[in-house]
């Protein structure tokens, strides 16, 4: 009896001692692999958990602050800046400026308050934007150190022997990585108050315009080959086989080739490293997927509505524009949006064409040099120092609601389609 | 089902009414699928012209590249060895994981599963395949690095490792993989099955004596087409795998892959025309062969199993 396998001929030799003897085995052998395979499930379905589980890990937590002037210093009338209100805030702020006059070690320079007061004037601002204003410009907090999550609730005695260690004057405080000021905020050398907003900007355009360059494109070439050649002719198996190859091509070759042709050589109409560039580079990453994907959605409408509309006298064009299009387009749009949003996650093609790392000005038009979230991940990840890591989970945490929404919106509007036509 | 004109003799009947609005219609969708085979010979032209600059020069050599056992740009020592050997590493740490996974769930999701349970599975396999991967590689360095350490020790294990980045290239790619498997079980003839199965074998034994022998030119087709994706993930191995070229078979230690050198190079502004340029091109010339010749198997293979059991 070999092995794992009872043959059903060398079964038909056993005696009935010897059946029930081997039925036995062959049972625990069938326990033995349910146990592997549900251990297999555990690993595949524990491993998305820890991936979730790190990112939040890392998103909120304690970090120890140094900050330029105590902030309990920061008064005006012995009231701290925390409680006074609008008025005594803005008297604060030019009592800093006149400090400043006196001493250019401390206080505001009135240059620096004129700038501010270009953007929005002082008196215009809010009471809570006035604090933030303060507490950037004086307070000045520098983050030391961060601690994850998972820390910060279960093993504070880590923190409290890491504070011993250190000089005084540090202020522990709890911390969401994510806040609005991130998501609003333009990028800044001090990670305390660097936000992501152009990234954002940078990553949806990207998007939106590999959507309108890939889509005409990728519907054209799924009709073609679906409706109007015969699969046999040698084109259409070539363009076939292609495609599948060009779907396994890896993405960073891809961004060579963005960066050899839409960045160097048309220089002249896409303005070198512009969003431009990347949406094209992008369309190309994306096209395969999206030619498959409509293909299968063509495919899905019934023979019988093309053999309804040849009987009526339609012609080819007219057959999928009336009918066979309107048909798949829910799926084809559902199918797009999927294969888009995969672009929105993509880093290494953008990091070889030389998107921006560090951008404070906002997108000016489709031609301007730009940032994006996967980018500002990437900086955050390779960052040794203390936050940035926490700082790209927080970023990841926004990349993934970005693309979680995009496909959500696509199954969505696909249900409410097939709703409609049911009715 | 494909097209409307089965029979070519009848489309010629149809398509002498083609107007011309009709056959310039017909001609802008046929360029929208040349475009496809453009970007094709586009990547060629584009990768070949660029390493012939690179191998043009009169440091390369094209037998040194293959030879070479050391990849130093900076003292003109360009062996792409290390590279590659680093790739393959991470390589196979990924399919070492992957592949006995991607097999076990494929058969639990097609012999096994309720379909209640594949409604829940097969959504959650998306999802996890719909993650960028450049979170896979926050992963890697804030989660599987710190436990390999503090399972092997901090002395053992560098802060930058092929081990740490394989193993969630391997995560990556069991989606993949187990899709792959699970069409490739399912698309095997029912009756292979019902007469294992009315023979008297059990369920477990016909899953891995009967349909897995079957379904294995499907299953070797999904590890060439695994094996291909995980050669080129990029931000995994850019972020976990390190810095600097290394030629180790350590996977504790860590070494630059050919996708993680090509991100080092060209993060920020590198300047036209130069060898660190070029050898960009040479290396992705390199990476394209292996991962379409990878491809060109998979697909193959798949396809004349899918023509067996028709």
């Amino acid at each position: 009896m070999s092995g794992l396998f009872t043959s059903p001929r060398s079964l038909a030799k056993e005696n009935q001692e010897g059946f029930v003897r081997q039925s036995g085995k062959r049972r625990r052998k069938a326990g033995f692999w349910l146990v592997v395979f549900h251990t297999a499930l555990l690993i595949a379905i524990l491993s998305l958990v820890a991936v979730i589980a790190s990112i939040i890990d890392g998103a909120f937590g304690y970090v120890a602050l140094r900050y330029e002037i105590n902030p309990e210093s920061l008064a005006l009338n012995h009231v701290n800046y925390k409680d006074l209100d609008k008025n005594g805030l803005i008297d604060l702020l030019f009592l800093q400026a006149k400090a400043f006059a006196e001493d250019p070690n401390t206080g505001i320079s009135q240059r620096r308050l004129d700038a501010l007061a270009f953007d929005l004037a002082i008196q215009d601002r809010t009471q809570q934007d006035l604090i933030d204003l303060l507490e950037t410009e004086l307070l000045n907090p520098a983050i030391e150190k961060s601690w994850t999550l998972w820390t910060s609730l279960f093993d504070q005695k880590q923190i409290d022997d890491w504070l011993a260690t250190q000089e005084l004057g540090l202020v522990i405080e709890f911390r969401s990585w994510l806040n609005l000021d991130f998501l609003a905020g333009s990028q800044s050398p001090n990670l305390y108050d660097n936000g992501i907003r152009n990234s954002i900007f940078g990553s949806l355009l990207v998007v939106l315009l590999t959507f309108l360059i890939s889509f005409p494109l990728g519907i054209g070439a799924a009709v073609y080959l679906e409706e109007f050649s015969n699969p046999r002719n040698w084109f259409s198996r070539l363009v076939q086989i292609n495609i599948y190859n060009l779907a396994g091509i890896p993405s960073i070759i891809y961004g060579l080739i963005g960066l050899a042709v839409f960045v160097r050589s048309m220089d002249g109409l896409t303005h070198g490293r512009s969003i431009l560039s990347a949406s094209l580079t992008l369309s190309l990453l994306v096209l395969p997927m999206l030619i498959i994907n409509s293909q299968e959605a063509l495919r899905a409408v019934p023979k019988s509505t093309r053999d309804a509309s040849f009987a009526l006298g339609a012609s080819v064009w007219q057959t999928v524009w009336h009918h066979v299009l309107p048909m798949a387009m829910d799926r084809i749009v559902t199918g797009t949006m999927i294969a888009v949003s995969r672009a929105l996650g993509e880093t290494a093609p953008l990091l070889v064409l030389g998107a921006a790392s560090f951008l404070q000005d906002d997108l000016a038009s489709v031609f301007s040099r730009f940032s994006a979230l996967p980018i500002q991940i990437y900086q955050h990840i390779s960052r040794p120092q203390a936050g940035y890591r926490n700082s790209a989970a927080a970023a990841i945490i926004v990349l993934l609601v970005l693309i979680f929404v995009l496909n959500a919106s696509a199954i969505l509007m696909r249900k409410r389609n097939k709703k409609a036509r049911s009715d | 089902m494909r097209t409307v004109n089965i029979d070519p003799t009848e489309h010629h009947k149809l398509s002498r009414r083609l107007n011309l609005g009709e056959k310039t219609i017909k001609f802008f969708l046929f360029l929208c699928a040349a475009v496809s085979v453009f970007v094709t010979v586009g990547i060629v032209l584009v990768l070949v012209d660029q390493s012939l600059l690179f191998f043009g020069s009169e440091q390369v050599s094209l037998i040194e590249f293959f030879t070479g056992t050391t990849w130093e740009p900076q003292i003109g020592s360009f062996g792409i060895a290390p590279l590659l050997l680093a790739t393959l590493l991470t390589c196979f740490i990924a399919l070492a994981l992957a592949v006995p996974l991607g097999v076990a769930l494929a058969i639990y999701l097609s012999e096994y599963a309720s379909s209640r349970a594949k409604n829940v599975l097969k959504p959650l396999l998306d999802l996890l395949s719909g993650i960028p991967t450049i979170v896979f590689a926050y992963f890697a360095l804030s989660f599987v690095t710190p436990l390999l350490r503090s399972i092997f020790g901090i002395e053992t294990v560098e802060i930058y490792n092929t081990a740490s980045a394989g193993i969630v290239i391997g995560l990556l790619i069991i989606p993949m993989l187990t899709t792959l498997m699970e069409d490739a079980m399912s698309s095997l003839p029912a009756d292979l099955k019902q007469t294992a199965l009315s023979l008297g074998a059990t369920r477990i034994e016909t899953s891995l004596q009967i349909l897995l022998p079957a379904a294995k030119a499907g299953i070797l087709a999904a590890v060439s087409l695994g094996f291909s994706r995980a050669i080129g993930e990029t931000m995994i191995v850019a972020v976990a795998a390190g810095a600097g070229s290394k030629l180790t078979l350590n996977p504790f230690e860590g070494a630059e892959t050919m996708t993680g050198y090509m991100i080092r190079i060209s993060g920020g502004d590198i300047s036209y025309g130069t060898k660190d340029y070029s050898s960009l091109f040479a290396i992705a010339l390199v990476l394209f062969v292996i991962t379409t010749a990878l491809n060109l198997l998979g697909r193959t293979i798949l396809r004349r199993f899918k023509a067996v059991y028709k």
